[in-house]
């Protein structure tokens, strides 16, 4: 393909590297914004939600556990509080709850926004909710063994997700997981190696900073 | 989650709002839609599989939710004079003509294109990567831009000849 010619390239140019948002936006709209995460569902919202409940309870329990392992690393390593749980949920529950179903009303409703072809085929690619049940209840199981100080009982259910998810759609927070529980068992070597390889593997994952502060004091762990 | 959401929004709070604006939204609609595009990634975090960048992925957010703003306000939010009320204060006019110019080019794109376009020639996406955070072949997408690039470059040119040369 033709490169864009010169005088385009130099207006894009200028452009761009003026037009920036006035400072104290950012810190403005994440108030609001930060509002609107833990504002509760609409009710219509709810009643749709109550409309599936055979399909959410299965979901809600993935969501559940999937949320703990996300929050592992606050939890087992920072004194930073969490929020509140339901408010995590509820909307999280609203996208996993209708796999390869249309239009997710709670969704659509607070956004206002239809559904496209995109977002209805990434629903249908992801796993079966029984293999993501599974999955994040060994996770969960894991996440709880951490949290009352099992670090090495936390690594078998880690090792048996291992063998029966290889490849599986929690691998990142299974591994985050792992290092959570190596350095909590104090085996440095093992916790530094598997940290590296995470940051290896996922340098952009969402869980990295935390798999960075897993394990402050042991050598290699900084950026 | 909520601190993964914070995270992604400091990373990305300044390109989401500059892709809106690219996209067509002006002033008080930049705002809501971002606050919207991390709203939806913020529930869609659980699906995220890592296969495009963060960026890409919300790039890919952003266009539906400016999309959708814009059929919600029952007009195409790409207006020439927009430009002129929302830019910094601090801009010169000249600058400030320029954005106006490069809108109003952007606006003569087809909204497939807009959005191709405006990820590989200002946020400096690869093509592999357009494809894969729009779920496009790569022939489409190179396509898009191909055309997108015609488009731009010729109106670019009519407004250089219709102001003789002294046009910005």
């Amino acid at each position: 393909v033709k490169p864009l010619d010169e005088q385009a390239r130099q207006l894009i140019a200028e452009v761009s590297a003026a037009d920036s948002p006035p400072p104290e936006l950012e810190a403005e709209l994440w108030q609001r914004l930060s509002a609107r995460l833990h504002a509760p569902l609409p009710p219509t919202a709810a009643a749709a939600s109550q409309t599936s409940a055979a399909v959410s309870s299965v979901v809600l329990k993935v969501v559940v556990a999937v949320l703990a392992v996300g929050v592992l690393g606050a939890v087992v390593q920072r004194q930073r509080s969490t929020p509140s749980p339901e408010a995590d949920l509820a909307p999280r529950a609203q996208v996993q709850a209708a796999p390869a179903q249309p239009p997710d009303p709670a969704l659509l409703e607070e956004t206002q926004l239809q559904p496209t072809t995109a977002v209805l085929s990434e629903r249908a690619q992801q796993p079966p909710a029984s293999a993501l049940l599974e999955e994040a209840q060994l996770l969960g199981q894991a996440q709880r063994a951490l949290s009352a100080g099992e670090p090495a009982h936390a690594l078998t259910f880690i090792a048996r997700h291992r063998a029966r998810f290889p490849e599986g759609a929690l691998v990142q927070e299974r591994e985050a997981a792992r290092v959570f529980a190596l350095c909590a068992t104090g085996e440095a070597a093992q916790a530094v190696a598997a940290q590296q390889a995470f940051l290896r593997t996922w340098p952009r994952s969402l869980l990295a900073d935390r798999v960075r502060a897993a394990c402050p004091k042991t050598p290699g762990a900084t950026r | 989650m909520t601190l993964a959401i914070e995270a992604l929004y400091r990373a990305h709070f300044q390109f989401v709002w500059r892709s809106l604006r690219r996209l067509g939204l002006r002033d008080s609609s930049v705002e809501d839609a971002l606050q919207d595009v991390f709203l939806v990634a913020h529930r869609k975090l659980a699906t995220f599989e890592g296969r495009a960048s963060h960026r890409a992925w919300l790039f890919a957010i952003a266009i539906r939710v400016a999309a959708e703003h814009r059929r919600r306000d029952g007009r195409l939010i790409l207006d020439p004079d927009a430009s002129l009320s929302s830019a910094h204060p601090d801009s010169t006019f000249e600058l400030r003509q320029r954005m106006q110019l490069l809108d109003r080019l952007l606006a003569g794109l087809s909204d497939e294109q807009r959005a191709v376009f405006v990820m590989a020639e200002i946020e400096q996406f690869s093509v592999p990567e357009i494809a894969e955070a729009l779920g496009e072949k790569l022939n489409t997408v190179y396509s898009r831009l191909r055309l997108g690039r015609e488009r731009f470059e010729r109106a670019l040119d009519r407004h250089r000849k219709q102001l003789g040369g002294s046009a910005p």
